[in-house]
This record gives C-alpha cells, sequence and structure tokens, in this order.
C-alpha cells in the first residue's frame, strides 16, 4: 500500500476531525505500560503524579505523535485550594530533557521549572518532586520549559480556589484552554519562518489590492504608503509569524468540528476561564450574542465590567461570567488574530446543539501608529531625532526599526475589531483592592522590544539572550519596568515569579498581571516588586520569539 | 413449519422497515452523543461579603434553582436595545458612515469611559458632526451584537 498520506482538505485542515476521531488518541499500550499517574481530567488535592510522554494525536485526520501530561491534550487540570502545599511527583518518559513552570504561580525560585535557571531540568526517565505553598487563587496554567514541548501539547489548566470564598457568585464553572496544533514539527516552523519570515502570511498584499488602495486612498498617498512599508521591510499584513496555514486552534484540545460544548441551564450564572495556552495565536474572543462579564485577568480579580469580546494574549488568562436565559446554543467563538482560522466551541442547554459559525472578521492592518510612528500617517517628516540610545539600536543587525514616536494605547484594544463591539482594553482592568505595596518605584528600567523580522531575529535592546546580561534587583526593591515595542508584531511578556503591575490609570487600583501584551508601537510601564529572591525567567510567551533571542533573566539578589 | 410460511412475508418487510428508518426524520437530531463535554467545576458556594460583592450580588444574584430576574448587567437591552451617552468626537468617516468619539461611562450597558469607533444609521447626516464637538447619543445593538449609533446631537454648552 502507498505509504503516502491522504490528502487533506483545506476544510478538514482548519476544522479538524470531529471528535471521535481526536478522542481516539487515548494511548492504552502507554496506560498499560506506566500504571501510575491517573487518566482524569481534573486532579484535586495536595499529591499529584504527573508524567510527560509522547502520546498518538489525531487533529486533522493525520496520525501524529504528541507529547502530552498523562497521556491528555491538554493536561489534567490541576484543581489546589490557596493555602495548601502542594507536591507533583513529574516524571520525564520522552527522549529528551523535559520540564514543568507553573505558570503565574509564585513559587520559591528552585520550584519554578525554567531549566538552567531554577534547575538542571529533568532528564530522560527520571523525577522531579515540585513541593511548594499555594499563596494565592484563581486561574492559572503549566507547562514545559524545554524545547518546543509546549508547541507539540504540554500545557494544562491549574484553577485555585480560595481560601475565603469567590468575590463573585456562579453555578457552573468550565475551563477553556486554546492552543494551536500544527502536524509540522516545531522545527520546521522555525526553519521556515528563519528562511521567509512571511512564509505563513498568506495575506499579503498585492498588486489587485493596491489597484483598490489607488482607488481608495489616492495614487500618491498609496505610492508613498507602498514605499514607507517597503522601506521599512515589514508587510502590514504580517499579524502573527505562524498562522491558520500551519495551525488548527484547539478549546480544550478540540478542533472546531468536533465542537466542545458546555452545558448549562438557562439563568445559570455560568464561569468561563479563557487560558491561552498556545505558543503563537493571540485570539479575539466573543460568545455571540451573550455579553460577558469580566471579573478576573491572569489570575488577579478585577471590577466587574462588560465586554463582548476580550484578545487575549499567549499565556494571559481571562475569567468572565456569562448568563444565557434563553434556550439555546450559542457559539464560543476564538478567531485567530490574523483571522487565519478560529477555535470554536459550544455554550448550550443540551449536548449536540451548535449554533451558527460567524463569518470572521475583517484582518487587522497595522498602521503607522503600529509602527511607532502615531501622527507620521500622511508622510510628513518633522524634524525628529531618535536619542543616542535608539541611534545605537538602530545601528544592530537584531534590529529593523525603532519605534521614534511610541504611544501607550492602553484604552485600544488593539487592531482588527469591527466598529460598534464592545471590546475589552487594558484599561478596563481595575483591581478590586489596592496593591500590596504602596511605595514608589526607586528606579526605571527601559527596554525596547526589537526584532529583525527578515532574519527572524529577536530581543530585548537588540540582543538576543546569549548576548545579555542579567537585569539585577536588589531584594525588595520597587522598579518600573518601561517597555517599548520597537516591532510590529504584539508580544506578550512574561515576567516569572513576581507580579506585573500594569500602570493603566488606576492609581493603586492597578491590575496585577503575570503576562502583558504589549501592543505594536506601544510605550507601556508596569511596577515590580522584587520580593522573591532567585534567577527568574522574562520573555515573549510567543514560543519561537523566545526561542530566537527574546529571552533575559532577571535576577533578585 | 409456521416461521417457514411467514418467512417470505418477513424478509419483504423487512427492508421496508430499513428504508422507514432511513427516510424517517431523525426526532433527536440535535442528541449527538459524540460531542466531547466540559467538565464543570462546580458553584462558587456562598460568595464573601465585600462591600464590592455585595454590589455585584445584588446586581446578580446567586441562584441554582430558581433563574434571576432583572439581571441589569447582562440582560440590559432585553426589552429596549438602546443606550445613551456623551462624549467628544475624534474622527468622521464619511465613506464607511462612522464616527470615533471618546464617550463617558454608560452605565446602562456597563461601559467604562473609552474611545471607539461606532457605526452610524445611514439616516443620520455626517455632515453635521464635526471632531471636536462634544455630543449626546443614543446607541442600539444591532443583532449581531453590534452598537450602532441611532441618534446624535450637539450636548448642550457646545461649540
Amino acid at each position: 500500500m502507498n505509504p503516502s498520506l491522504p490528502p487533506l482538505t483545506r476544510r478538514r485542515f482548519i476544522e479538524g476531525a470531529a471528535a471521535l476521531g481526536v478522542l481516539s488518541f487515548v494511548p492504552l499500550p502507554l496506560r498499560a505500560a506506566f500504571a501510575a499517574p491517573e487518566r482524569a481530567p481534573v486532579l484535586s488535592g495536595t499529591e499529584f503524579q504527573l508524567e510527560i510522554g509522547p502520546v498518538p494525536m489525531n487533529v486533522t485526520g493525520r496520525p501524529m505523535t504528541a507529547t502530552a501530561i498523562n497521556g491528555q491534550i491538554p493536561a489534567p487540570t490541576l484543581r489546589w485550594r490557596e493555602g495548601d502545599t502542594v507536591t507533583l511527583a513529574v516524571t520525564n518518559r520522552l527522549s529528551e530533557p523535559s520540564s514543568i513552570h507553573w505558570h503565574g504561580v509564585r513559587t520559591p525560585a528552585p520550584m519554578d521549572g525554567v531549566p538552567g535557571l531554577s534547575f538542571r531540568g529533568i532528564p530522560p526517565g527520571e523525577t522531579f518532586v515540585y513541593r511548594f505553598p499555594v499563596r494565592q487563587n484563581g486561574t492559572y496554567w503549566y507547562h514545559s520549559h524545554s524545547g518546543f514541548q509546549e508547541q507539540t501539547g504540554v500545557y494544562g489548566p491549574i484553577v485555585i480556589e480560595p481560601n475565603g470564598g469567590y468575590a463573585q457568585g456562579f453555578d457552573r464553572d468550565y475551563v477553556l484552554m486554546l492552543s494551536d496544533w500544527t502536524d509540522e514539527s516545531p522545527e520546521t516552523v522555525v526553519s521556515n519562518l528563519k528562511f521567509q519570515s512571511d512564509y505563513y502570511n498568506y495575506g499579503q498584499r498585492t498588486l489587485g489590492t493596491f489597484i483598490d488602495d489607488a482607488q481608495r486612498k489616492g495614487l500618491a498617498e498609496t505610492v508613498a504608503d507602498r514605499l514607507e512599508w517597503g522601506k521599512m521591510r515589514m508587510s502590514p499584513t504580517d499579524i502573527l509569524d505562524v498562522s491558520g496555514a500551519a495551525y488548527t486552534y484547539l478549546i480544550n484540545g478540540q478542533p472546531p468540528a468536533a465542537n466542545w460544548t458546555a452545558l448549562f441551564r438557562p439563568g445559570e450564572r455560568v464561569r468561563l476561564r479563557f487560558i491561552n495556552g498556545s505558543s503563537m495565536s493571540i485570539f479575539d474572543v466573543r460568545l455571540e450574542g451573550l455579553p460577558m462579564t469580566v471579573i478576573q485577568a491572569d489570575g488577579n480579580d478585577v471590577m466587574p465590567v462588560t465586554a463582548d469580546q476580550f484578545r487575549i494574549g499567549v499565556a494571559e488568562t481571562y475569567d468572565v461570567i456569562v448568563q444565557p436565559t434563553a434556550d439555546r446554543a450559542y457559539t464560543i467563538f476564538a478567531q485567530a488574530e490574523d483571522r487565519t482560522g478560529y477555535a470554536r466551541g459550544t455554550l448550550a442547554p443540551r449536548a449536540g446543539m451548535a449554533a451558527a459559525i460567524p463569518p470572521m472578521d475583517p484582518r487587522p492592518m497595522r498602521t503607522m501608529t503600529d509602527m511607532g510612528m502615531g501622527g507620521m500617517e500622511h508622510g510628513e517628516m518633522p524634524g525628529m531625532e531618535l536619542s543616542p540610545e535608539d541611534k545605537k539600536l538602530q545601528g544592530s543587525v537584531g534590529v529593523d526599526n525603532v519605534a521614534m514616536m511610541p504611544t501607550e494605547r492602553l484604552n485600544l484594544a488593539g487592531e482588527g475589531f469591527p466598529a460598534g463591539r464592545r471590546v475589552l482594553t487594558y484599561a478596563d482592568l481595575r483591581a478590586t483592592r489596592p496593591g500590596t505595596d504602596p511605595r514608589p518605584p526607586s528606579r526605571e528600567i527601559t527596554l525596547h522590544l526589537t526584532g529583525n523580522m527578515e532574519r527572524f531575529l529577536w530581543g530585548f535592546d537588540g540582543k538576543k539572550f546569549s548576548e545579555a546580561e542579567p537585569i539585577v534587583l536588589q531584594r525588595g526593591e520597587r522598579v518600573r519596568f518601561v517597555l517599548i515595542n520597537d516591532t510590529m508584531m504584539e508580544h506578550p511578556i512574561h515576567l516569572h515569579g513576581l507580579w506585573s503591575e500594569l500602570e493603566n490609570g488606576h492609581g493603586e487600583y492597578r491590575p496585577y498581571k503575570h503576562t502583558i501584551n504589549v501592543k505594536p508601537g506601544e510605550r507601556l510601564s508596569y511596577l515590580v516588586t522584587a520580593d522573591e529572591p532567585g534567577r527568574w525567567a522574562y520573555h515573549c510567551h510567543l514560543l519561537y520569539h523566545m526561542e530566537t533571542g527574546m529571552f533575559r533573566e532577571v535576577r533578585v539578589l | 413449519m409456521i416461521a417457514r410460511l411467514y418467512r417470505p412475508l418477513l424478509m419483504s418487510l423487512v427492508p421496508l422497515g430499513l428504508i422507514a428508518c432511513a427516510t424517517s426524520p431523525p426526532t433527536h437530531a440535535e442528541q449527538d452523543a459524540t460531542v466531547p463535554l466540559g467538565i464543570d467545576l462546580g458553584g462558587s458556594g456562598p460568595v464573601i461579603a465585600t462591600a464590592q460583592s455585595e454590589a455585584a450580588a445584588e446586581a446578580a444574584p446567586v441562584g441554582h434553582e430558581v433563574p434571576p430576574h432583572g439581571d441589569e448587567m447582562q440582560m440590559a437591552h432585553a426589552g429596549q436595545n438602546d443606550a445613551h451617552g456623551t462624549g467628544t468626537v475624534n474622527s468622521v468617516d464619511p465613506t464607511q458612515h462612522k464616527i470615533n468619539l471618546s464617550h463617558q461611562p454608560i452605565p446602562e450597558i456597563g461601559w467604562p469611559a473609552m474611545t471607539m469607533e461606532f457605526p452610524v444609521a445611514p439616516s443620520i447626516d455626517l455632515k453635521a458632526i464635526k471632531p471636536g464637538t462634544r455630543v449626546n447619543f443614543t446607541i442600539e445593538q444591532q443583532p449581531g451584537g453590534m452598537y450602532e449609533i441611532r441618534a446624535i446631537a450637539p450636548a448642550a454648552g457646545a461649540r
């Protein structure tokens, strides 16, 4: 028989196989071989056994091998209770080193799970026992911090129950973990991106769109616009590096066609815990016809705020409450930011119901504001001079653009939203209680997020991790981090071990976050209290950006 | 013996039965057992009594059996799909018939102050709207969930 793979239709690729095919990845032989870990979708208590190993996975109809925890993608939901001390024995059954990082969970540094910084990693066949007190509550997640295992399936949700009760009432509670799956190996994806950074960008502007634009905006302006973009060697349609051309987008491991479903009874308040556990995909999430009340961001309660949609950067979490009163199904629709695909599920009173899948919104286009050139839309170049530091940056190989006029736009949701839809912004996030450290920062650390898109090199201040010194903080020090995004991509920046208190205009009610998504051409700041000593990872949570250099060590002495 | 007699009859009925099964409309088309179901982690239990949660609980009482009525947060539009705001016009886009404005909080629908774009009802003449003008406006939620400006007028004291 011909060993070649069966042809895959585009539709099958985007929507994935039906549930039956996906559920069939349950690895019975593996289960028999290492019977120890419990194969349940939710694990509660204080003692956990987790096993990272290969499993067969079939999302698109092609049988592939994934890496998973306890044979499941996503990994089991870990349910902890604030105030407990948890013990997690993690065994590596892969043929390469592995690790688990508890994303957003404040642990002592040796328990943080970053090979090379917190510990040496977990060699094949060995078990590492994590043990730490749980001092917080909320929605978080865990994932491998080794190689590309995060892309191939090693991620799962964490739900920590508050010891003092919830601030908001709800009748049902579901986790929705969004992720991106590719049949290509992550090594192939990186090599494609290094070869041509817009390899997966099929929406590039063509002669046809040039003519359209010229008719709409006038020839001169269109030519000027194209020249400006050309000079910067970038394409305004390059929104996400890896698109639906490679990815099938999943909710709790299920492709759109499988229609993952959460049940409700009309009138109930339903808590939905959204976790973006993908490697490279930023999603725009909405429930068609049902407004959401956002009650938590990155595990920390915020004042309830109503929105029709929110944009969730990689590694962020948002908890919302919805209250469907009608006896009907609602589509849970999570479009990839570049509109090349979507994850889809359903909120329904009965299993098997489905609502219409809405068309995707128009693809966002980067503007000159995104390029850090706000106010320069019409090509005039005021007598603007880069600072000496910026000039130095501009001369670096790793930097192909420096934002000359970065703007803070926390009150804007970003590009790609139709007018009239209420989209959550960072400025909407207001903590429910004042911050714990009222001290003003004693110093500012300014970092540029930089990249050379053509070479697919990413870094802070034009330097890759291997070229940079750690950022050193004194124990107990209060500092302000200022980030300036010189690139035209969003970067969800994650600081391990310490909270990032976003300065978004709410005074002492700053939201505490672990991951902050910085828009293109944006300048924003957040406060950090260095209250946990050790070596902490600080990086862009787009996996391939981290792997190609956008990573620093923050060392708290 | 009797069985043998009836056999031809049975044989002729079986295909009829099959056809009937195949053509009868599926009475439970919705009941698709293969749909993966989410695991409900359960209700919140009693909420903690803080000033904020009390305010929130007032707006949306917790109820396990009785669906709460009059939940303003979710159902502000159940009857009347419109809300009223005040803001300043930032820009006007006549080609797409939309305007960008910075509005003050709209408590009717739980919106904080923000800057956003709105499509404008076709009947409204955009020429009368100038950037920088302070306006009162009414928005109405459309079937797709989007809000459209249905009425707009300069606010009192505007230039």
